[in-house]
């Protein structure tokens, strides 16, 4: 064990919510430690190959953690390196809806769901949202979903491919309305960065940085300040606060290579290590204030989980839509659905996403998943004349899906394997069971003469670290401080009550944001006790 | 633990069962495919591993039964057979399921596999493609 370094924050994952953090507070003159238990690519051209496989090397790996549950299949979103997620994301870049942000008010209480609303109003997150899409670089036009007086963002639109053209006249014979859809991938050079080259392999890593990543776009410049200090390869085991338990004052942090066990001390401590990792953490530092682990005393760290219960569809029609070309989601998108208005039997709704680009080996699994031998081999030749959407439906908060720890069994640093319990609720069949009919008749109106629509999957895990006003029924308050430990942030999908139909990422960007800004804040007028003084 | 030389076969007997070859598009079994396979299961927790192994021996015991020889030495219509069998029974869900898309997603990514398929694979050397699909 080495002397214990100072800093004024230190952030737990640099992924895309931890480079928020890192090149926000670096920027404001704040001297950070950023620890990461991934890599550091820092050559993309080089390091990254244009191969479908190559997605895996890139995401989280579950293998030792224990799950139960029908729902949960370790499907890959969650990042594993500097940038996160946002060196295997599609980039879609999709701002939530309003009455995301009231989905109680909005649609009442549903049974065996734990329903809240969020703790903050889209009002409040706007411009934050405006300032993630300039750091991202989103591409898209106005769309039939945005709100009055939305900017645009920084990019124009980028041009819909032949298979998108195909699913539009889909949506048009449907009455569904569709737009080009909102991307964190640059139609344009921009800021340096160039144009999306249309190789359709972005969620093995984009080698020209035409997609946004978080480690090109805000850890290097985060680094150029002097002021971030990046400890790759090295795990946090433990979080200690002081005395009173009411402050977070350490972490300890082992290598991964070396072995070598570390500890610092900030004024902030972040923790932006996925919806997993952060509740496995708080739970496993136990002390005489937080015996059941940190922010636990309501026994609400963990709980809440859900996801985006998911369809992956392909009709196959007899045009040559060059289905390979572009990036990989959401050339174009219907919003329509996200509210669902035709059926009586579930809340919520699902987006409707175009699919484009190299993709063979997820559309053998998953749609065609009932075929095998010359059955798949005579669809997969016919890969070119595909059509292919996703949706996503949004998924029920359930108190009973959780994440936890196994207090008896210990990893090789010694920390408590984390546990997945996970269900789908009813509301997500009944809206999956929609969502995948509405593929179908997409496809059948576009054209095809055939369509497959997969089993329901999982993707975006949600929750376990819900914002809330009250420390009995959320485990984190409206700035996502652990209630009770005013210094103890987290970030992330794990902060939402309820997670919408649309991609998460733009949203804990933008959350990411507004929490740092009030730490600079909270930084530069000490007199300010707390953050809600500076709101 | 690692997977007898019988059980490797059985992996990629059944992987041509789900990937046989078509025209231009070369069957699993000519490929790396089940290298590929036993080296993502290897790293797997040994009772998975293990229900993995004992599977495979379930599924080369039904050649057996039904055709007296060991699944490798099948035609492809016995394979096809074998393979319909494992994907319609109940108790090799927990096997196929996860089997079928490991194997999918190895194959396909192939680039003899790609290719015969009509993707072109890697083009961001070359200047990328136009939105219409075409090389640069």
């Amino acid at each position: 064990m080495t002397a214990m370094e100072n800093f004024d924050a230190i952030v737990v994952g640099a992924g895309a919510t931890g480079a928020v953090y890192a090149h926000e507070l670096t920027r404001a003159g704040l001297n950070v430690l950023c620890i990461e238990k991934g890599r550091f690519f820092q050559n993309h051209r080089t390091d990254f190959v244009e191969n479908e496989l190559e997605t895996f090397r890139l995401v989280w790996d579950y293998s030792d953690y224990e799950i139960t549950g029908n729902a949960f299949d370790g499907g890959p979103n969650l990042g594993a390196n500097v940038g996160g997620g946002t060196l295997a994301w599609t980039a879609t870049a999709l701002r939530m809806f309003e009455h995301d942000f009231r989905f109680r008010s909005t649609f009442g209480a549903v049974q065996g769901a734990n329903l809240a609303d969020w703790p903050i109003s889209k009002k409040m997150l706007q411009p934050y949202y405006t300032l993630a899409e300039q750091q991202m670089g989103v591409s898209g036009s106005a769309t039939w979903w945005d709100e009055l007086a939305t900017p645009l963002p920084p990019n124009p639109p980028i041009p819909l491919y032949p298979a998108s053209r195909a699913i539009q006249r889909g949506f048009d014979q449907l009455g569904l309305r569709s737009s080009p859809g909102r991307l964190a991938t640059n139609s344009q050079t921009y800021q340096g960065r160039s144009a999306c080259l249309n190789c359709g392999y972005c969620r093995s890593g984009c080698r020209v940085d035409a997609k946004y990543q978080a480690d090109e776009v805000l850890i290097k410049p985060a680094l150029a300040t002097g002021r971030l200090e990046l400890a790759t390869r090295s795990v946090v085991t433990r979080i200690d606060t002081d005395r009173s338990g009411t402050e977070a004052r350490s972490v300890s942090y082992t290598n991964l290579d070396t072995g070598r066990e570390s500890s610092a001390r900030a004024r902030f401590i972040i923790l932006c290590n996925n919806p997993f990792e952060i509740p496995r953490l708080l739970l496993a530092s136990t002390s005489r204030r937080h015996p059941n682990g940190i922010g636990n005393h309501y026994d609400q760290i963990g709980r809440n989980f859900y996801s985006h219960a998911t369809c992956l569809g392909m009709g196959i029609s007899n045009d040559d839509h060059r289905t390979y070309v572009g990036h990989n989601m959401c050339n174009v998108m219907s919003l329509d659905t996200c509210v669902n208005r035709e059926r009586d039997d579930y809340v919520g709704g699902f987006s409707m996403l175009s699919l484009n680009g190299a993709g063979a080996g997820s559309l053998a699994a998953f749609p065609l998943h009932k075929l095998h031998g010359i059955d798949l081999q005579q669809r997969m030749t016919q890969y070119n004349n595909s059509m292919v959407l996703i949706t996503f439906i949004d998924g029920m908060p359930v108190y009973d899906n959780r994440v936890g720890i196994n207090r008896k069994k210990t990893d090789a640093l010694g920390m408590p394997v984390p546990t997945i319990h996970y269900n789908w609720h009813e509301n997500d069949r009944r809206a999956f069971a929609h969502a995948r009919e509405k593929i179908a008749q997409v496809f059948e109106a576009a054209g095809a003469y055939e369509s497959f629509t997969s089993d329901i999957f999982e993707s975006h895990p949600m929750g376990t670290m819900r914002m809330g006003n009250n420390p009995k029924t959320s485990a984190t308050d409206r700035f996502c401080r652990v209630h009770g430990v005013h210094n103890l942030f987290v970030a992330g999908g794990c902060l939402y009550p309820t997670g919408s139909s649309v991609n998460p990422t733009l949203t804990m960007h933008a959350l990411a944001l507004r929490s740092a800004r009030k730490i600079i804040k909270q930084c530069r007028n000490p007199l300010l006790s707390s953050l809600a003084e500076v709101e | 633990m690692s997977f007898t030389e019988q059980q490797y076969l059985v992996i990629k007997t059944l992987a041509d069962g789900v990937c046989p070859g078509l025209g231009s598009i070369p069957p699993s079994s000519t490929l790396p495919v089940a290298d590929m396979f036993v080296g993502i299961a290897e790293t797997w927790a040994p009772a998975v591993l293990q229900a993995t192994a004992n599977a495979l021996d379930i599924i080369n015991s039904i050649a057996l039964s039904i055709f007296g020889q060991p699944i490798q030495n099948l035609d492809q219509s016995g394979i096809a057979t074998v393979t319909e069998i494992v994907a319609s029974n109940t108790d090799l869900k927990p096997f196929w399921e996860p089997f079928r898309i490991l194997i999918a997603l190895n194959y396909y990514a192939l680039p003899p596999v790609y290719s015969a398929i009509g993707l072109p694979g890697p083009t961001i050397d070359a200047g990328g493609l136009t939105a219409e699909g075409y090389p640069v």
